[in-house]
């Protein structure tokens, strides 16, 4: 199970045919991207909370002051209410008494710090009596001032503007006017309700002077206000009340331009931050409303202030994160860095075989020709006893070249340059043949090979010669690990696919090799437990030619029993079959993706061959065949396919450019020959480059016909 | 008799090449790296050049591209031998157009009848070519 999972991963991580920096891209994303969207989210969340807070603190500074003016406010006014319900003042001034009628409050400034004078206005607006004396009141007529027009309008206790003091005009006021009644007995007396509510006489004003001094200390010292951070009053019409700014400058100054003050003059109240041109610096601005009184409190802070916490919080928080996406980018940057040797030393090591591969084939190939030229006889004559010997060595010369092969093999599959050559063959005959090449080894051994096939021929399309390397391995290592009973080789015939397996009562397979015994890692394990020679490399192979087939392959196996290889081979339809070669030729790897083709179409064969007839239109397709095949670079896997009236040339190394050189070059030499022969009218004959798997969606018809043309020349 | 030139600079490659065609009845002359065969091939046009893909100072390509632009020399026909299966990059391959490749290690029999093959198909060509002038 473990080991099961081990390979699982090593093909994610280490894929033979694909391009691993997506894979390793995609991995280092997954570590990094998680750790950067939570600690965006986080961060984000952080931000977003410490600013509520930070906001609805100013708020909550702005609601207390405002708070605290109401109840001042309310106690003005509660106490000019008491005042003007005194006996002792109302008594005389129902006899127009204002002289002595002020002498029954003149105490009030002196008793009550908030009041600096109070005044007995008549209902007509003149001020008619003052305490305490000095300056000058008496006289004045103050009919259009906001406190008469409010309290003369229902008669009923008003709290006015600020407004400059009428003789100390440096001196900015605010007036709580209250209307003096006498509850008399007038109106209905039948209806004791009406009665009362109509029973207001008035028979003047009391006016209380406040300073607006009175309020300064709210916008100073009642509330705990940071450094930097201050606190303004205006009244309902956005007239400063208090500002430390403005303290004692006269004059009343409107302040209804500022923002926060239009917001709270149109009744809203709330908390928001602004930019100051002037001062050039971004604040926090609270506005509380004053309830009832249409008074305004705006609380101010600089920004950085009032975000001092945020930014601590914030920092603290980025700090954390930082170090989080740090640490994941440095696991990603480790994991890669792991991934990415181990992948070098892959292809260090691939690379390595190869290039060694290679390099034995010069005197590899000098040995085994030196040595045929001996016991062919060419240098002499030799005895048969030095025959023997020969014999021996030419032998272990080929096994030698087996070994290096297959070494290449892998080489190639690793690279993705594996390619198979498919053909229509029958697969029955390739086992029979495979199964005859063992015959005088297995009766040497004394083990019999069994064959359960089809009574029919069986068609498929494979890759003949690869299928046949595929049971070399399979026979030859049954035969390896089997010393007494027989071996099997099976072909059953199914709907869709052909199984084929080879089953032997050898020693097995040990459960634990049976897990990895197809892997790649398998194959430089040591192989001393298992008794055979080799490279170790024959199943990997076999593995891939069968995966490249579409197929499958399974073991079974029992140890000291025997074992039993299964591969299944997908059957085509030749339309398929026909797709699938051409997918096959698809280089990969390179920069190149798709598979150039030029094909040459007789369009006119019938007439022709009526014409001509049949021979000498053959003999004309075999020269043009001829011209094809000699400009085509056959080293690169380059393959001309002939049909009955068109030729198709697969280059799997060139590009359109250099393909439509080729043609140039093939096209010269065909017409060459046919003017010579005096048939270059005669024929018509059709170049076309092709691109697959391009072609596929841009000529559908031309696709058709490739692939017929495919299937006519695969299936014969 | 039919001249052959090998080229190779593997010694014992060389030498067994060498040795099999004259044994299957060609005159052979041998050069063991690109600027001497190409030396060769000016002073006494062989009917056919037996190359190696790797060789010291001028690579077969290289020989074989000059050749073929080469109208005198360009119907030689040119048999290429390669350690290399797999496809040759472009750059290095391109258009070169020798006439065969081969891969090693090839069977030397098989050689000699594509050899044949190719020095007939050769002649024929020629021949067409003096009957057109």
């Amino acid at each position: 199970m473990l080991n099961k999972i081990k390979i699982i991963i090593d093909r994610i991580l280490f894929p033979r045919h694909r391009k691993i920096w997506h894979i390793y891209t995609g991995i280092a994303g997954l570590l990094i991207f998680p750790v950067i969207f939570m600690s965006t989210l986080s961060l984000y969340n952080t931000y977003r909370t410490a600013t509520k807070f930070a906001l609805s603190e100013n708020k909550s500074e702005a609601y207390l002051v405002a708070s605290i003016l109401k109840e001042r406010l309310d106690m003005l006014v509660e106490f000019g209410k008491s005042v003007a319900q005194r006996p002792n003042l109302i008594g005389p001034l129902e006899e127009g008494k204002w002289d002595e009628a002020i002498k029954a409050i003149a105490s009030v400034p002196v008793d009550f710090e908030y009041v600096d004078r109070v005044l007995l206005v008549d209902k007509q607006g003149v001020i008619r009596a003052q305490s305490p004396d000095q300056p000058n009141y008496v006289g004045l007529r103050r009919s259009d001032i906001d406190w008469y027009r409010g309290v003369s309008k229902e008669w009923k206790t008003f709290v006015s503007q600020v407004y400059s003091d009428p003789v100390i005009p440096e001196r900015n006021i605010i007036a709580i006017a209250v209307p003096i009644k006498i509850y008399g007995l007038t109106g209905d007396e039948s209806n004791i309700y009406r009665y009362a509510i109509n029973s207001d006489k008035v028979v003047g004003i009391l006016l209380l002077h406040v300073s607006v001094k009175t309020f300064a200390d709210l916008a100073r010292e009642e509330t705990a206000v940071d450094p930097g951070e201050f606190i303004y009053i205006i009244d309902n019409i956005g007239n400063l009340v208090v500002h430390p700014k403005f303290q004692d400058m006269g004059g009343v100054i409107n302040y209804k331009d500022a923002p926060a003050v239009q917001k709270l003059l149109a009744g809203v109240r709330g908390s928001e931050i602004n930019y100051n041109p002037i001062e050039k610096e971004r604040r926090v601005v609270a506005f509380e409303r004053v309830k009832n009184y249409g008074w305004g409190v705006v609380v101010v802070k600089p920004y950085d202030l009032a975000f001092a916490q945020r930014s601590q919080n914030l920092k603290n928080a980025s700090f954390f994160h930082l170090i989080m996406l740090m640490l994941s980018v440095l696991a990603a940057m480790l994991i890669l860095f792991i991934l990415t040797e181990r992948r070098r030393i892959d292809a260090l090591k691939d690379d390595f075989i190869s290039t060694v591969s290679h390099e034995i084939r010069n005197p590899l190939f000098a040995i085994r020709e030196s040595i045929s030229q001996v016991t062919e006889g060419i240098r002499g004559p030799i005895t048969k006893e030095q025959n023997d010997f020969l014999e021996i060595a030419l032998t272990s010369i080929d096994r030698l070249s087996r070994i290096i092969n297959d070494l290449l093999d892998v080489a190639k599959m690793d690279a993705g340059k594996l390619r198979l050559n498919f053909k229509w063959c029958n697969v029955v005959g390739i086992a029979r043949q495979s199964m005859a090449v063992f015959s005088s080894q297995a009766r040497v051994k004394g083990i019999e090979i069994k064959e359960r096939f089809p009574n029919e021929e069986l068609h498929i399309f494979i890759d003949e010669e690869r299928i046949i390397q595929v049971l070399f391995n399979l026979i030859g290592n049954a035969l390896k690990f089997t010393q007494s009973g027989f071996i099997e080789v099976a072909i059953i015939d199914k709907s869709d696919v052909v199984e084929c397996s080879v089953a032997d009562t050898g020693i097995g397979i040990s459960k634990e090799r049976l897990a990895d015994i197809f892997s790649k890692s398998s194959r430089y394990t040591s192989t001393s437990r298992s008794r055979g020679k080799g490279t170790g490399l024959g199943l990997v192979i076999t593995k891939e030619i069968i995966t490249m087939h579409g197929g499958n392959i399974l073991v079974e196996s029992a140890e000291n029993k025997g074992s039993k290889v299964t591969f299944i081979l997908p059957k085509y339809s030749p339309q398929e079959a026909a797709t699938r070669f051409l997918d096959n030729m698809i280089p990969s790897g390179g920069r190149k993706k798709s598979l150039v083709m030029i094909f040459y179409d007789i369009e006119n064969m019938g007439i022709l061959k009526s014409k001509f007839g049949n021979e000498k239109i053959i003999s004309i397709k075999q020269k043009m065949e001829k011209f094809i095949n000699l400009y085509i670079r056959r080293v690169a896997g380059d393959i001309e396919l002939t049909g009955t009236q068109a030729f198709l040339v697969l280059l799997p190394s060139l590009d359109t450019a250099h393909a439509s050189l080729t043609v140039n070059r093939i096209g010269g030499s065909i017409n060459e020959y046919l003017t010579e022969e005096g048939l270059l009218s005669e024929v018509k004959l059709n170049t076309s480059i092709i691109t697959y798997p391009q072609v596929r969606n841009k000529n559908k018809d031309l696709f058709a016909k490739l692939v017929n043309h495919i299937v006519e020349c695969k299936m014969r | 008799m039919k001249r052959i030139l090998v080229v190779e600079d593997d010694p014992n490659v060389l030498s067994v090449v060498a040795s099999r065609l004259e044994v299957s009845g060609f005159a052979v002359t041998v050069a063991e790296d690109g600027q001497k065969a190409l030396e060769q091939i000016y002073k006494e046009k062989p009917d056919l050049i037996v190359l190696d893909l790797m060789l010291p100072k001028r690579d077969g390509f290289s020989v074989c591209n000059q050749l073929k632009r080469e109208k005198k020399f360009c119907k030689i026909p040119i048999v290429m031998l390669t350690a290399r299966t797999e496809p040759i990059d472009i750059e290095l391959g391109d258009l070169v157009g020798a006439d065969l490749y081969i891969t090693k290690p090839f069977d030397t029999k098989e050689l000699i009848i594509k050899i044949e093959e190719l020095i007939k198909e050769a002649e024929a060509r020629a021949d067409n070519s003096d009957m057109g002038n």
